[in-house]
């Protein structure tokens, strides 16, 4: 009979993580309604917004540059090795240009501000949900996702994208310190090879190349992404300190699998929309 | 007698665990009434429904005549000005000092000037017995746990609402600031004409500050009435309660 029941509860397994799983998804989706329906109506928390901005971007920028940094070197390393092959080292600024502003500055930001700014949201919501926080603002009349969640989630909009450019900056920077000094190429070839990876896809409204364009609208993306999935794992800890680590780690493992899988259809689309 | 709280054949259960089983509460007008029961009872559980903080499965909870529980959650967020609650763990907000927390009501629903906020939480920090001067400015962290409940109380008063209810408000205190804490409850009632409800296993802190007992076992309230009638009964789980 033991046996019998233990099969029973492993054949029963996958149906409880599937109903957990669809429970998370319609939370999150509720979640993410009434954060943008408090988005555009009163009250608006705009001191929590600024702090949040303070703790998210401002405190993100250190990880955000050595991310850069070593990202930029490492890409001009590593294609320098290949490209030596062929001649070809003169466009290394090209390929760690396009891959970084493409692809690995947003990425790669939004991961590093997931585990850093993500994992303290989650932990901070965690802890004020178990000792009945969220419960005193919401005695008090307060909705806690105006409070809470909305200045969160601003201050990940705004600060994702500007951390992105940081990165791409410093990255390029870093790709350049490698070229000059390891590869003995000059800077104005570098930044030429640079120039010409961002002009190959084109210009949105004349000005504006389009890889610039994708790489910025990703980050938006991916700043909803990391608040939403933080403030949904915090907001709805339970288990006392153990639950407050779960959700800290919760938050990190689903946004950084949403980070990845979401960027995968944002090329689709923008290749779709914006390169053929 | 005016009825502040009625429930009304309240149903709630988590899960294949009933928690309350159709259970019927009324407390009146400037009284105060505590709920007892063994961990687990569901005593805390009575107090989240009376916020709206959870829904029953079924049953009504009447606060001043709205139904708490088929309200929309504006209303149900409008509704909660009109009571103040004291947590049992005092949950203060930890990175706000004192006069954040206790003022936090008025800077969040009122045009009320800083100067002037602050001497309301000034005011009130009195009226629990804490010294303004001392623990203004000081963050929860610093405060003793006495203390912390007593700044708990505060914040619930400082929009002067006409219910309070308490969780576990004397638990994990030592008997003299038991004492004090009840006879700040007392004194709420007394002179301010509060409502209270206050959850506890504390029969010795009940008695001194009840009105009314209700006794919660396994989902249902098996005894409701004053003190003396509690010594009197015969109920057999009531009798094994006191002893």
């Amino acid at each position: 009979m033991k046996i019998l029941g233990g099969l029973a509860s492993v054949a029963l397994y996958p149906a409880d993580r599937i109903r957990l799983l669809a429970w998370h998804v319609q939370a999150y989706a509720q979640l993410g309604g009434r954060t943008l329906f408090g988005l555009v109506t009163r009250p608006f928390y705009a001191r929590d917004t600024i702090v949040q901005l303070d703790s998210i971007g401002v405190g993100s920028i250190g990880i955000v540059l050595l991310t850069g940094l070593f990202t930029g070197m490492v890409l001009a390393l590593q294609s320098a090795v290949e490209m030596e092959r062929f001649g070809a080292t003169i466009y290394i600024g090209r390929l760690v240009a396009a891959s970084t502003v493409r692809e690995l500055g947003p990425v790669l930001t939004a991961l590093m501000v997931s585990g850093r700014a993500g994992s303290g949201i989650a932990a901070e919501l965690g802890a004020m949900r178990v000792t009945e926080q969220i419960d005193a603002l919401q005695t008090m009349g307060v909705d806690p996702v105006r409070k809470l969640v909305i200045p969160r989630f601003v201050a990940c909009l705004i600060a994702l994208p500007l951390l992105t450019i940081v990165t791409d900056i410093v990255a390029i920077l870093g790709g350049l310190l490698i070229a000059v000094v390891k590869l003995g190429l000059t800077p104005e070839l570098y930044m030429r090879s640079v120039y010409e990876a961002l002009a190959h896809n084109g210009y949105l409204l004349t000005y504006i190349p389009v890889d610039f364009v994708m790489g910025l609208v990703k980050p938006l993306v991916f700043g909803a992404i990391i608040a939403l999935t933080a403030c949904h794992f915090g907001m709805r800890t339970e288990g006392g300190t153990e639950g407050v680590g779960r959700a800290a780690t919760d938050s990190v493992v689903a946004s950084s699998i949403l980070i990845l899988a979401t960027d995968y259809f944002l090329t689709q689309i923008f290749i779709a929309l914006l390169i053929e | 007698m005016t009825r502040i709280i009625e429930l009304c054949g309240v149903y709630l259960s988590f899960g294949d665990r009933v928690v309350l089983n159709g259970i019927n509460l009324v407390v009146n007008d400037r009284e105060t009434v505590c709920v007892l029961g063994g961990s687990g009872a569901g005593k805390s559980t009575v107090l989240r429904l009376i916020l709206g903080l959870i829904k029953p499965d079924a049953g009504e909870i009447l606060v001043k005549g709205r139904d708490m529980s088929r309200s929309p959650y504006a209303d149900i967020l409008e509704m909660r000005r009109d009571m103040g609650m004291v947590f049992q763990g005092a949950a203060l907000f930890d990175s706000l000092t004192v006069l954040d927390n206790v003022g936090f009501y008025l800077f969040e629903h009122t045009d009320m000037s800083e100067s002037e906020i602050a001497d309301r939480v000034a005011a009130l920090l009195e009226v629990v017995d804490l010294n303004p001067n001392d623990v203004m400015t000081l963050l929860p962290s610093e405060l003793s746990g006495g203390m912390r409940k007593r700044v708990a109380v505060a914040r619930a008063l400082i929009h002067e609402p006409c219910l309070l209810l308490y969780d576990e408000p004397t638990s994990g205190l030592d008997p003299i600031t038991t004492r004090t804490i009840d006879d700040l409850i007392l004194k709420l009632q007394h002179e301010l004409g509060v409502t209270s409800v206050v959850v506890t296993h504390d029969l010795e802190s009940a008695f001194r500050i009840a009105d009314r007992l209700a006794l919660l076992s396994e989902g249902d309230i098996v005894f409701e009435g004053t003190e003396s009638d509690m010594r009197e009964t015969q109920d057999p789980y009531v009798r094994e309660f006191l002893a």
